[in-house]
């Protein structure tokens, strides 16, 4: 698992607001696909990986539909 | 902790510096947890009577050895934070003392302890209880003693709407302290343009622009 290390004046985490602890899902589009709470209290795995599992999900979906509009003949 | 992770995401840990190390177990793209422990632990949290606290959720993935109970070894954050989960002071947490401890921060008074017990950091706590309110914010003169002159004050600073009349949500404010403001991008925004550097490599890596599903693991124990 890669680790990142912020710079001196926090700014991944200011950026995110993630002090002391956060979970977030940035999908492939560049775009936040989950927010947890600010931990500790709000550090919630388990809704984290149903988060995760729904994107994947619905990505791998995307890419099928992509896939099948592809290889469909095309019309004179 | 466990986080299951399919194979089209990367899981990227961001240590915050300040606070000293990340201490995450390294965890493969295409590793499957074992679930039995977790699976079996939520059922018996289902056949509970009480569902698991979020204290002991959050505890649990330390217990190493698998005994239901956080050692001070086993335990992976900070010292005031143990102390005040290890209730008997043996040097280990049950369930019964995360539990106890959770709703001790939820419902935590004002007036007992020292003024700097209610102090809220970033990223703190929220809850009900009389968190933001002690005798010593009250007794403005600091003559041991809250005259009904300093209630007075504490109402009218309260008082909000200026309506003469405290209401639940000006009380609220006063005493459990307004919800910290959250910056945090919303779901559907577009990620914060940053980039942070590899702890290993020399490479720096936009945050902005993930080549695949990223799960964002930010996390500082000292």
């Amino acid at each position: 698992m890669p680790v990142l290390v912020d710079d001196m004046q926090d700014s991944v985490a200011k950026a995110y607001n993630a002090m002391p602890d956060r979970l977030f899902v940035v999908k492939s589009d560049g775009t936040i696909g989950y927010r947890g709470d600010r931990g500790p209290r709000g550090f919630d795995v388990d809704a984290m990986a149903r988060a995760l599992g729904e994107i994947v999900a619905s990505d791998k979906g995307a890419a099928g539909k992509k896939a099948s509009a592809s290889k469909a003949p095309k019309g004179d | 902790m466990r986080i299951p992770a399919p194979a089209s995401c990367v899981l990227i840990c961001l240590a915050l510096l300040g606070t000293s190390s990340l201490a995450l177990p390294a965890f493969g793209e295409d590793e499957r947890p074992n679930d039995e422990g977790p699976r079996a632990e939520k059922e018996a949290d289902k056949k509970a009577e009480k569902p698991a606290s979020r204290m002991w959720k959050r505890l649990k993935d330390m217990d190493a050895n698998g005994d239901g109970k956080v050692s001070r070894d086993e335990f992976r954050g900070p010292d005031r934070f143990w102390q005040r989960l290890d209730g008997d002071g043996d040097g280990i947490v049950t369930r019964a003392e995360a539990d106890k401890a959770g709703q001790g921060m939820r419902g935590r008074g004002g007036g007992r302890g020292q003024p700097g017990d209610q102090r809220q950091g970033r990223g703190g706590m929220r809850g009900g209880g009389a968190r933001g309110l002690s005798f010593e914010k009250l007794d403005l003169d600091k003559d041991g003693k809250v005259s009904q002159r300093e209630w007075a004050a504490f109402l009218e600073k309260h008082d909000e709407n200026k309506d003469t009349i405290l209401q639940k949500e000006e009380w609220d404010a006063a005493v459990g302290g307004r919800p910290m403001k959250d910056d945090a991008p919303k779901v559907g925004a577009k990620a914060p343009k940053v980039s942070a550097k590899m702890i290993d490599l020399p490479l720096q890596i936009d945050l902005s622009k993930p080549k695949r599903t990223t799960v964002l693991i930010f996390g500082s124990w000292t």
